[in-house]
């Protein structure tokens, strides 16, 4: 059906295959599961992290972070078998007090970006007297 | 609308608000334990006392409501010297945990101990001790550790309206527990560790497997139901260790359900890691290289009559690869194509008539609601944390049609079936009154109304019943489709449905023992139903589950943590869920993997990365490429007139914990089978 060519021994390296070329990829699927999907552009995200749900403090969900997308998967390291990544973009985090911010910045590298929008509490007010509201028993009708 | 001045900054805020709620305002943080915004107020930790002008005493502020010209002060050395001595009072009978607890890093006593506890004790008497209680398997309890704040007992009360916990006895005696010992049987009980300030409540498969700090946290979007709640997955190196909710106030407000909590262990068991092929001559599955895999496909599609090729989307399939196996279909020139693998007959050509047209948020502002054929306790648990919550709020009717269930709320039992709902629509019934004096009514339809042959006129039939009876009116849209798959909506509104002259579900895994069918694609198509042994069976997923045992090719497929792709939940609003972690083995993104198989076939499919089939699918439908938005449908005509048979309703889901190929695949879930229900549930599920 198709032809994979001798270079290629491809199918179980997923990081970025260095004898890649553009126009392979219309003969050779193969090449696509492993290089492909990701064009050469960087890929960042851009969000507010949300509240943790297991505490009440909001010190962390002020400012904007842009973080790189796995490129690579972690593996384990062939010594002791800890997780390793050759990815060092993984640990870099940029802050920013706002979006507008962050998303000029990404523009200016040229780098792909997505924002995951910010999502904002809405906080019923309530205190102690709302305990002895009367509220229906029955259903009304 | 009170207007107080707090640490000399002036706000004016809604009648009712707390002191605590109107410094959160503007940005000053006040330590508490046992405030949550989502729960009642009990005022009983103490620590948010703050100074209020004029008062003789500390001032509780998330008890008092701001008042006209008060003066509060919330840092100043009198509150300061308050809140150590509750800190102190606390830590009295909390034991030194810190290091073997699982709270440890993201505990609020610990970090607001930072802020006011002493560095010795003053208290030599002997420590309380209490003994830990059996919650089952999702909850691990130290309760020694329990400050009593009371956040459970309120979260099982209001939330969940599982009554079960309480405060027992008083002073030094009081303890958090269950009276007579028994388990948390409820759907959100996950939650209960979310709310627990402690370490007295923590998750219990988690238990000692990680740390906080070192988790990679990724927000995304769950696939367990179709409620599309937002997630944090916390992954260590290329595990996922936990799954918490994320704030969305229109989808999970801050909660999410049992299942999409605590399955993930399912990610991990009986994943397709490799392709295979199967061995003409031995007959068995055997691993293969990609190559070969998309080699044999190619070599079968190549040799077989389009018009016997067929395809079927499951329930977890993000809307890219979707769209992307209906243009290679389209390519090949077939339509026999259908996402509905349960069975279910609906009418798929307008929007209006399968999305949750209301909106889950704008459940609260019902004031009437009817439940057809579905019990959503069990098929979309956070719809009925938001119906429960109207109801609290409102005590409105709610009417319920086919099998009885324990909803966690009053509800009237209209009847099983199809007759019920003429009863209603002639007026026989009382409850048809009560509908039609409301303003804002909605109808809640189960996807188990339309898993029986008559779907069809069924779906024709609530369109007049939704219009009669005032459901649908200007401003206002209360007719509703219950999905219970994530991925069904999406594929839905892509069209991965018969295409003309193509066979529907039922007709294809029948086609496959007729003749009709000779290749069948199934893209994380799992279903109970047999396929005849004569058509070759592609399956692309990512468990080995029992349509991957079917299958002549495997193509091993990416789980929801592994891959960036868009899912659009009941309400027709579209969410991007992010990578977390990678796919094990020689497993790939779908999109991918079908990019690969047209280039295979000979004919590639114009995208080369995500953003290009993004923009693709952007161009055609419009509505799922603006994240986040509920889009909604105009209502119109749907469904098609015919006989409906008198026979009762069958709810969608009976087993909550075994819905999809992740849980089947998930221990905790087994567990939870076993303890939670009943054998008359397990047999049903069956």
């Amino acid at each position: 059906m198709f032809v994979i060519p001798a270079k290629a021994g491809i199918s179980a390296n997923r990081p970025q295959d260095p004898h890649f070329r553009e126009d392979d990829k219309e003969e050779n699927p193969i090449l696509f599961l492993t290089n492909m999907g990701h064009n050469n552009r960087m890929k960042v995200k851009i969000y507010q992290p949300s509240k943790n749900a297991m505490q009440s403090g909001r010190g962390k969900t002020k400012t904007w972070l842009l973080e790189y997308e796995l490129e690579t998967p972690r593996t384990p390291e062939p010594l002791m078998g800890w997780v390793s990544s050759g990815d060092t973009l993984n640990q870099v985090r940029l802050k920013f007090d706002c979006v507008d911010k962050a998303v000029a910045y990404a523009k200016k590298e040229g780098w792909e970006y997505t924002v995951i929008p910010h999502q904002e509490r809405v906080v019923q007010p309530r205190n102690y007297l709302d305990n002895f509201k009367y509220r229906p028993h029955e259903e009304a009708s | 609308m009170p207007k107080l001045k707090i640490n000399d900054t002036e706000i004016e805020v809604a009648q009712g608000t707390s002191i605590l709620q109107a410094a959160e305002m503007l940005g000053y943080e006040i330590p508490r334990f046992c405030y949550h915004d989502k729960l009642s107020v009990p005022a009983n930790c103490r620590m948010c006392l703050v100074e209020v002008k004029g008062a003789p005493k500390p001032v509780a502020s998330c008890a008092m409501a701001a008042g006209e010209n008060m003066e509060v002060f919330t840092g100043t050395e009198m509150v300061h010297k308050a809140r150590k001595g509750v800190m102190e009072f606390l830590l009295i009978n909390h034991p030194l945990d810190c290091p073997i607890c699982d709270q440890g890093g993201e505990c609020d006593l610990q970090d607001q101990a930072v802020g006011y506890g002493y560095d010795r004790s003053r208290y030599y008497e002997s420590k309380r001790a209490v003994k830990d209680k059996e919650l089952g398997p999702l909850v691990k309890t130290v309760m020694t550790r329990c400050i009593q704040c009371t956040r459970c007992v309120r979260f099982a009360d209001e939330i969940a309206g599982t009554p079960d916990l309480g405060l027992l006895n008083r002073g030094e005696d009081a303890e958090i527990g269950t009276l007579v010992e028994k388990m948390i049987g409820s759907e959100l009980s996950g939650n209960l560790v979310d709310v627990c300030p402690v370490g007295a409540l923590t998750n219990k498969p988690y238990a000692f497997k990680a740390r906080s700090w070192e988790l990679r946290k990724t927000e995304t979007i769950d696939v367990h139901d179709a409620v599309g709640s937002n997630i944090r997955v916390d992954a260590r190196g290329g595990e996922v260790m936990r799954v918490l909710p994320r704030l969305h106030e229109e989808i999970n407000e801050e909660w999410t359900n049992d299942r999409s909590r605590y399955a993930i262990d399912g990610l991990k068991k009986g994943r397709l890691d490799t392709p295979y092929v199967r061995n003409a001559k031995t007959g068995k599955l055997e691993k293969a290289s990609w190559e070969k895999a998309l080699e044999t496909i190619a070599v079968k599609i190549a040799q077989t009559d389009k018009n016997k090729i067929a395809a079927l989307a499951g329930d977890l399939c993000d809307v890219e690869s979707v769209v992307a196996l209906k243009d290679i279909l389209d390519n090949l020139g077939t339509p026999h194509r259908d996402c509905r693998i349960d069975g279910a007959h609906f009418d798929a050509s307008t929007r209006s008539g399968y999305i949750f047209n209301t909106g889950i948020a704008n459940i609260e502002q019902a004031d009437c609601i009817l439940l057809v054929g579905t019990n959503p306790r069990v098929e979309a648990t956070l719809v009925n944390a938001r119906i429960r919550k109207t109801w609290l709020e409102k005590r409105l009717p709610v009417g319920l049609i086919g099998e009885p269930a324990d909803l966690t709320y009053k509800h009237t039992y209209i009847g099983v079936g199809p007759d019920s709902l003429q009863a209603l629509a002639s007026g026989q019934h009382s409850f048809a009154e009560k509908i039609k004096n409301a303003k804002n009514p909605v109808m809640i339809v189960g996807m188990g109304v339309f898993q029986r042959a008559d779907g069809l006129a069924l779906h024709a039939q609530l369109h007049d019943f939704a219009e009669k009876m005032g459901f649908v009116k200007d401003g206002w849209n209360g007719f509703n489709i219950l999905h219970t798959e994530a991925g069904r909506v999406g594929a839905l509104d892509v069209g991965f449905t018969p295409a003309t002259n193509g066979m529907d579900f039922a007709h294809i895994v029948e086609g496959t023992e007729n003749g009709k069918v000779d290749v069948l694609f199934l893209l994380n198509a799992d279903f109970a139903r047999a396929l005849g042994d004569n058509a070759f069976v592609i399956y692309q997923g990512h468990h080995g589950d029992s349509s991957a045992a079917h299958a002549d090719v495997i193509l091993p497929g990416a789980a929801y943590t592994e891959k960036e792709a868009t899912y659009v939940n009941m309400e027709g609003r579209a969410q991007i869920a992010k990578r977390a972690v990678y796919a094990p083995g020689e497993a790939r993104e779908d999109w991918k993997i079908l990019r690969a198989l047209s280039t295979a076939l000979g004919k590639p499919l114009p995208y080369d990365d995500l953003g290009t089939l993004r923009q693709r699918i952007a161009k055609e439908f419009p509505h799922i490429a603006s994240p986040d938005v509920r889009v909604v449908a105009p209502w119109k005509q749907f469904g098609q007139a015919g006989a409906v048979k008198m026979e009762p309703f069958h709810n969608a889901v009976r087993n909550f914990y075994k819905t999809n190929v992740i849980t089947k695949a998930s221990a905790v879930m087994t567990a939870c089978v076993e303890k939670f229900l009943s054998k008359n549930d397990e047999r049903k599920a069956a």
